[in-house]
């Protein structure tokens, strides 16, 4: 092999240069092994600090997100009482009529409607209520803010007033239909 | 040691001739008016690499740097034939390759260092001018380069590499002058395989044919006539002689000379030049023998040229410590004659054409190094040590950093760790919290109105003007209807419905529920004084 043989006499002719070209060879290899074992911490550090970064925030808001949860439990539990029964009809309407004598209205009509299922993963669904409302303007009014204001969580979906036929009495008409809380 | 000090501007050179038997060398220096000094002088046989390398490292001791050296190559292979030629056609560039090719069967003249020279003179030959005889003169470019490669192999840097049997002749072409002797030189130089016989005459150098004899020959007519098998142990017999060799000697070398006898008659009869001496060249001082029974066979004389009353005419002193010179000495010492010395560490020059007769320089230049060589290798080692330096500092870098970010992990994970419990607490409340919103939100979505009706019709009534009525109110998801008569005429009325509609819009309780308040219907009632109205009221939360 003279190709070997000329190359082992370079190299016996040049030592230093053989050493540091190999020295600079194997610094070079294991450059690359300690580049890719420098890109592996780091990505752990980067993760490891990203996760810290979200502890830390989320410790910081730890005493808002407590407040918060409290206000939310608070209110749910209010929404809960609130909550009627579909299945309930008497109590409902009996509601309605606990209302009505308070305001000193007339209900001539008075119905619940069938209910249309609540949305998707609802734990709630609103169930509708007709109603005809015969009183003074006062009286309506006080009715309807008390179904507004009342212990149960009521939407007003539509409503008609008008004066009332009888053009000697100062009565109102109140066409209503109204949504309660319900469970689902 | 005192007298290196004084000494310190001449510096020792080496002089180097390779041949078939042997490697001789000499440490030389030159003093100012030219005189040549051998120092000391070593012989060595050609495969012993390691005597020769021990007596330079005695002899030299700055091994660590290159040094200078005179060489003398002699080969089997070497071009020496004289030739007639057209020097004017020497300026056509292949014209040479072309002549060596055709006369001497060279496949690749192109590979090879070839010289012309005259013959009688020894002189580079002009391309100008007729017909004329001219020896030429050539190596193998590989071969030279082995040589080459070997002497910078034990750090010696050739200041010239000759073919050792040009300055040969040279040396005895000179003696014949100084002489005056009218007669031919036949120098024979026995190779192993054959023997060439190169005449020295008044028309210059003659090559007549070598001849198909050479020491091997001498070898099996000296085992036939000892009844000895054995290749070594003859041809240590051969240069060990006794008694019994020297008186058989002429049987051993009968038959080159009865095949060099021809040619040398032949040249006498086509010259008539009688043929002198015989001088047997390269051979050792153990095979010198070889000489006079050779001579003999060929009916001449042995040629008596001696170094020491040939050296000091041509400038050459021995040292005290140097042993006697033999003839074969002549071969090397011929490199000198007339020399000037190479300067100190100045770069090997060039082979020139306009140098000494019978001189001619076959080094590569090319493949030689010269005095950027330190440069070179200074950069070189510069060059692989810095890179070397930015791949350790790389690799320190790398490795600092990957500490660092591994601690700065670790003391995260102690971080994180210790507030672990405390994180997963707040994760379930988070989580606990992102499901109520979510039910909070269904109910939102279910319940909210987009305003308290009875605020609305409270706020409604409290913005009537006078003289106006509101007959119905209709209210749906999507807006709100109020029908209503106002009793004024109807250019009074027209502008309180105007401005009404502007107070609703700009009410504070009443303008942002909305996204638009408009009068969608106004006539006039039978009554010529009442107008009724309707308004409508569109919300900003409709479907």
């Amino acid at each position: 092999m003279p190709v070997m043989k000329q190359f082992f006499a370079l190299v016996a002719r040049r030592p230093v240069v053989t050493v540091l070209v190999t020295l600079f060879v194997v610094l070079l290899v294991a450059n690359y092994f300690l580049w890719q074992q420098r890109h592996t911490v780091t990505l752990q550090h980067e993760e490891v600090v990203r996760r810290g970064l979200e502890v830390a925030k989320a410790l910081t808001d730890q005493a808002r997100t407590k407040t918060d949860l409290t206000q939310l439990q608070d209110a749910l539990a209010q929404i809960d009482r609130s909550l009627v029964v579909e299945g309930e009809m008497e109590v409902n309407l009996g509601y309605f009529y606990k209302i009505e004598r308070l305001s000193r209205v007339r209900l001539s009509q008075l119905n619940q409607l069938s209910a249309l299922p609540g949305p998707d993963g609802s734990p709630y669904r609103a169930v509708p209520f007709s109603m005809h409302v015969n009183g003074t303007y006062a009286q309506i009014m006080n009715f309807v803010h008390q179904l507004e204001t009342g212990p149960r969580l009521v939407r007003i979906r539509t409503y008609s007033f008008v004066r009332s036929a009888d053009v000697k009495s100062k009565n109102l008409d109140l066409d209503l239909t109204a949504d309660l809380l319900a469970v689902q | 040691m005192l007298s290196d000090l004084f000494n310190r501007g001449t510096r020792r050179s080496l002089l180097v001739e390779i041949n078939s038997y042997q490697t001789l060398v000499a440490s030389f220096s030159q003093s100012g008016n030219g005189t040549t000094l051998i120092e000391s002088a070593g012989e060595f046989a050609n495969q012993d690499e390691g005597s020769l390398r021990e007596w330079l490292d005695g002899n030299f001791e700055k091994r660590k740097t290159w040094v200078p050296a005179i060489c003398s190559y002699v080969s089997p292979e070497m071009l020496l034939q004289r030739e007639s030629i057209q020097p004017r056609k020497l300026t056509e560039p292949d014209y040479l390759t072309n002549l060596v090719r055709e006369q001497f069967k060279i496949e690749n003249p192109e590979s090879w260092k070839l010289k012309l020279l005259s013959p009688v003179e020894g002189t580079p030959i002009p391309p100008e001018g007729s017909v004329r005889p001219a020896l030429i003169c050539g190596m193998a470019n590989a071969e030279v380069h082995q040589v080459q490669q070997r002497m910078l192999d034990f750090r010696l840097m050739p200041y010239r590499l000759e073919p050792g049997l040009v300055p040969l002749l040279g040396a005895l072409s000179e003696r014949q002058i100084h002489s005056n002797d009218k007669r031919a030189v036949v120098v024979v130089i026995i190779e192993q395989e054959h023997t060439l016989a190169v005449i020295l005459g008044k028309e210059g150098v003659h090559t007549p044919t070598a001849v198909s004899h050479g020491f091997s020959s001498i070898v099996q007519s000296a085992a036939k006539e000892f009844a000895i098998t054995d290749d070594a142990e003859i041809r240590h017999r051969l240069h060990h002689p006794d008694d019994e060799v020297m008186l058989r000697a002429t049987k051993f070398v009968r038959a080159i000379g009865r095949e060099l006898k021809p040619v040398i008659d032949s040249y006498e009869m086509t010259t008539g030049q009688p043929v002198g001496e015989i001088f047997c060249a390269y051979l050792p001082t153990t095979l010198a023998w070889i000489a006079e029974p050779l001579a003999l066979v060929m009916g001449r004389t042995a040629s008596t040229f001696s170094c020491r009353e040939w050296m000091p005419g041509v400038g050459i002193e021995v040292g005290p410590n140097v042993p006697e010179l033999g003839p074969h000495w002549i071969g090397p010492l011929s490199l000198l004659a007339g020399l000037t010395a190479p300067k100190g560490d100045s770069a090997p020059p060039a082979s020139t054409d306009t140098e000494r007769p019978w001189h001619v320089d076959v080094r590569l230049s090319g493949d030689l190094p010269n005095t950027k060589l330190v440069g070179k290798r200074f950069f070189a080692g510069t060059l692989a040590g810095t890179l070397a330096a930015l791949a350790a500092t790389g690799a320190v870098l790398q490795v600092y950093q990957t500490r660092s970010y591994e601690a700065d992990t670790v003391f995260w994970q102690a971080q994180m760790a210790e507030k672990q419990k405390l994180f997963d607490d707040l994760q379930r409340d988070s989580r606990v919290l992102s499901q109520k919103t979510a039910r909070l939100d269904f109910a939102y979505n279910l319940m909210n109105p987009p305003y308290e009706m009875s605020a609305f019709v409270l706020n409604l009534g409290r913005t009537l003007p006078p003289h106006m009525r509101i007959t119905r109110i209709e209210g749906s998801d999507a807006r709100v209807v109020i029908n209503g008569a106002l009793r004024e005429p109807s250019e009074e009325a027209s502008r309180t419905l105007g401005r009404y509609l502007d107070e609703l819009r700009h009410a504070p309780a009443i303008g942002p529920l909305f996204t638009s308040i408009g009068l969608t219907a106004m006539q006039r009632e039978e009554d010529a004084d009442t107008l009724s109205f309707e308004i409508t009221f569109k919300l900003k939360t409709a479907p």
